[in-house]
């Protein structure tokens, strides 16, 4: 594959990536440490016929891009925690509306203002549940600056293929390291474009329920006539309180991800097959975990590390059968336990699980894995 | 338009006849709003493809629903957010919002404000009907002084929003007031805030018997419809009186006699919208060559391959917030890709832009790079005293300081090799100025631990000039190149 190699830094990396993608619409607020992405977009996107607008706060830059994707556009927006609260009514939109979108999150340590400089993974449940109501979403979580740039194009990619909106979820180290990365050619980068109708104009049903689970839309203004709307709506997009409609969108929703499970779900297992204890972490977190397993190995002791990629939907069914012949589970996050319930959830007793969390504002680190290895199991109980 | 043509219009023709019924309630002015929009329209000769409506939510939003052209009904006081995508994505097409006085000078005042700040190509038709008509009747921005809502049942104490002195001094391009109790004129006003290249404003009286009528008395629709007239001046040439809202009452302060409220096109200007100006500066930018990010790799092979076997080295940079510390790592980290070699740069930093403590490490390494963020160093720089105390325990055994002797003072090297070199000195001798002690030190740092080629630190200095000039950057990295051979060195 033709590419460049350069130093890259993670935020930078996401911007290039979506312009690669595609994207030719950013609406942002700025915010650190997701800045980055803001600042390359608006260099980036007018010569290539792109739009940038810098909006007046988070919730309107969410809006901004939904009325663009509507247009037919590929269209991104970047914050942190704080910023990413205020987009969670849109998101919920989105998702609803099926409306293709990408939505970044770089992470610091919070609640509120919190370390603003600093790195956390405190919003795992947050891009699950953060919005109101039951709605299927996915989330990518990149380890790496080579990542962030494949998972902002597979973000773009599952987005239009699934009619959804997408969370890229990383911490700030991943957002700020800089590290040697091959570009590829843009060229040569996969790209997937929403399904769009065919045929004739009369009769479009933007919620149609197709076989696949994904309505094909047509973009505002060509020359389908149709309504979106927030409320719960029927296959015409027309409102609608019928019990029977109202299940089968909801269902619908959630059967789309579902059905494309196994193209959607990635996750990346290093030295699991003979391992005792497999520890579960992504983002900056997983590559501590990588090191601490390198040197645990070079001891002897038989450490796997299982990092997701999709956080949501979560590997679980992958990592439920590992944990089976491991004998615990580990898990190492930057936040006082919130993937650990999803893993002691997804592990259902087959081995205990145990929790390495770290949430002062720094980095967890290969010792506080290592530290976490040297406790010994506690019998039979989870934790 | 002719009157002939106008009588031609066939309503049927632009409602989505399959959503009736509607769920407006007897006498609600919003469907008077309807009709002239669809005569505005029609009149306009636009095709239902071209024409965009965009609503936020409460009863005024819900007019959308039953147009047949495309039409957003997005989320509480959002509505110019999406519109705002929406028309600058794609400009051809003709943008009309519709907002309630609650969903537009409430909730979504923000928004207001900016889209009429950068003049977005949008027209927004701001239904005011002073209540909150979907949720009961609570009071809203709108509700006047005394009048009563579900929820200021003794009278409203609030001062009320004048929606057209709030769109022109937020910069609306064209600003209009118009009657429910004078359709024929609405029309004309949608008409010209359509027809008007810019961020057009339409504020529409309109009337809820249902709730502010009710609850303050006033009468059904028709007797709303004729306090209106009662209360507005038609087509005034200026913004005046902000009391009237519809449904004035006659023991108001204004006793039901003098008019308080001008109606018609208040404002009008010419300016740019931020559609075309975008789009100018979009043509401007495709031909000015962007100035390159980054030092190019020497190599496109993505794994170094280099015959020494050595482990990582492990640098760490640290000083004040505006040293320029994260800037040193950075080329340091460039010049090893550029040399063909693996590297990552991590930094932490504080809130300020100068002063604090800032950090950057450089881990070099012929293999993969693990953990980025190293918590034992090879070589440390330290251009503070801070950065000293607070980092020099990470130094492995034998691992080199560098530290700036007129900032730290350094007794003795605790077994490490410890340069105190006159960094900032040197920037100040070279330079002039203490700006570019980053560079001396990475001038330093470089000779000292051989990290990377001193032409690769060169090219990847001459390729981002720290601080704008190529000379002034190399004089200060040369200088430190030749202060690692001078410096005071302890053991």
């Amino acid at each position: 594959m033709a590419g460049r190699v350069e130093l890259v830094q993670g935020n930078q990396a996401c911007a290039l990536a979506a312009v690669d993608a595609g994207c030719r619409f950013y609406a942002g607020y700025p915010i650190t440490p997701s800045s980055e992405i803001a600042e390359a977009m608006a260099a980036a996107l007018p010569p290539r016929g792109g739009i940038f607008l810098q909006m007046e706060d988070e919730i309107a830059s969410m809006g901004a891009i939904l009325g663009a994707s509507l247009a037919g556009r590929k269209a991104m927006t970047a914050s942190s925690g704080p910023g990413f609260s205020l987009m969670q009514e849109h998101i919920g939109y989105a998702a609803f509306t099926e409306i293709p979108c990408v939505v970044v999150n770089v992470m610091r340590a919070g609640p509120s203002t919190g370390l603003p400089t600093s790195p956390a993974q405190g919003d795992l449940m947050q891009a699950r549940w953060g919005t109101h109501g039951d709605h299927p979403i996915i989330v990518l979580a990149p380890a790496s600056v080579a990542e962030v740039y494949a998972l902002t194009v597979e973000a773009f990619n599952l987005s239009e293929r699934y009619r959804t909106p997408v969370i890229l979820l990383y911490d700030e180290v991943v957002g700020h390291v800089r590290e040697r990365v091959l570009l590829p050619d843009p060229s040569s980068v996969g790209l997937v474009e929403r399904p769009r109708p065919e045929g004739a104009v009369a009769g479009y049903r933007p919620y149609a329920a197709t076989e696949s689970g994904v309505p094909p839309l047509a973009d505002f203004g060509s020359g389908r006539r149709f309504h979106v709307t927030g409320l719960t709506h029927d296959e015409r997009g027309y409102p609608t309180q019928d019990a029977a409609a109202v299940s089968r969108l909801q269902e619908r929703l959630h059967a789309k991800l579902e059905r494309g499970r196994g193209s959607i779900v990635s996750w990346e297992a290093a030295g699991v097959e003979d391992a005792e204890t497999i520890v579960v972490a992504i983002g900056i977190a997983a590559r501590a975990a990588r090191q601490a397993m390198t040197v645990a190995r070079a001891r002897g002791e038989r450490v796997g590390v299982f990092r997701p990629r999709t956080l949501w939907p979560f590997p679980d069914r992958e990592l439920a059968e590992l944990a089976g012949r491991a004998r615990r589970v580990l898990v190492a996050e930057m936040n006082m336990g919130q993937m650990l319930r999803e893993v002691e959830r997804s592990v259902a007793g087959r081995a205990p699980v145990l929790a390495c969390l770290r949430a002062d504002g720094l980095p967890l680190t290969p010792e506080n894995v290592l530290a976490s290895l040297e406790r010994p199991a506690p019998a039979g109980a989870s934790r | 338009m002719s009157e002939t043509a106008l009588q031609q219009i066939d309503y049927r023709q632009y409602l989505r006849m399959d959503m009736m019924p509607h769920i407006l309630c007897p006498g609600c002015g919003h469907g008077i709003v309807l009709k002239a929009l669809l005569r505005a329209v029609h009149r306009l000769g636009l095709s239902q493809e071209e024409v965009v409506f965009v609503s936020g939510i409460g009863c005024s939003s819900r007019i959308v629903g039953y147009v047949d052209f495309c039409t957003l009904h997005t989320t509480h006081g959002r509505p110019l957010t999406f519109a705002t995508g929406l028309k600058l994505a794609r400009p051809e097409l003709t943008v009309i919002v519709i907002t309630g006085d609650g969903d537009g000078l409430a909730i979504g005042g923000n928004h207001l404000i900016h889209a009429a700040r950068r003049n977005v190509d949008l027209t927004c038709l701001l239904l005011n009907n002073a209540v909150y008509g979907m949720t009961g009747g609570q009071g809203a921005p709108t509700t006047p002084e005394g009048m009563r809502s579900s929820i200021t049942p003794d009278g409203a104490i609030e001062p009320a929003f004048d929606a057209c002195r709030l769109a022109l001094g937020a910069g609306a391009s064209f600003v209009a007031r118009g009657l429910t109790a004078q359709p024929l004129q609405l029309d004309d006003l949608i008409v010209q805030a359509v027809q008007h290249r810019g961020f057009s404003f339409l504020e529409v009286l309109s009337d809820c018997p249902e709730f502010f009528g009710r609850y303050n008395e006033l009468g059904r629709g028709p007797e709303m419809l004729q306090a209106q007239r009662r209360h507005v001046q038609w087509l005034g040439a200026a913004l005046t009186e902000k009391k009237f809202v519809p449904g004035l009452a006659p023991e108001t302060p204004h006793g039901g006699a003098a008019p308080a409220f001008n109606a018609g096109v208040l404002h009008r200007e010419e300016r740019p919208d931020l559609g075309a100006l975008l789009a100018e500066r979009a043509a401007a930018s495709g031909s000015r060559p962007r100035r390159r990010e980054t030092a190019a790799a020497s190599t496109a092979t993505p794994r170094a391959t280099s015959a020494s076997p050595a482990g990582p080295l492990r640098i760490r940079l640290a000083g004040a917030g505006g040293q320029g510390i994260v800037m040193a790592g950075l080329l340091l980290a460039e010049a090893a890709v550029a040399a063909g070699r693996n590297a990552t740069h991590a930094q932490a930093y504080g809130p300020e832009s100068r002063g604090g403590a800032s950090k950057a490490e450089v881990i070099i390494s012929d293999g993969d790079i693990d953990f980025p963020c190293a918590d034992r160093v090879d070589a440390l720089v330290a251009l503070t005293r801070e950065a000293l105390e607070r980092y020099a325990s990470l130094l492995e055994p034998g691992g080199t300081l560098v530290v700036d002797r007129d900032q730290v003072h350094v007794e003795d090297g605790n077994g490490f090799a410890c340069h105190a070199l006159p960094i900032t000195a040197t920037a100040q001798q070279v330079l002039g100025t203490a700006m570019g002690a980053n560079l001396v030190a990475l001038g330093a740092v470089v000779a000292l631990t051989g990290a990377v080629p001193v032409e690769a630190a060169e090219r990847a200095v001459a390729a981002r000039r720290p601080g704008g000039s190529l000379e002034r950057a190399l004089a200060a990295f040369r200088a430190g190149l030749a202060l690692a051979s001078t410096g005071v060195k302890l053991r």
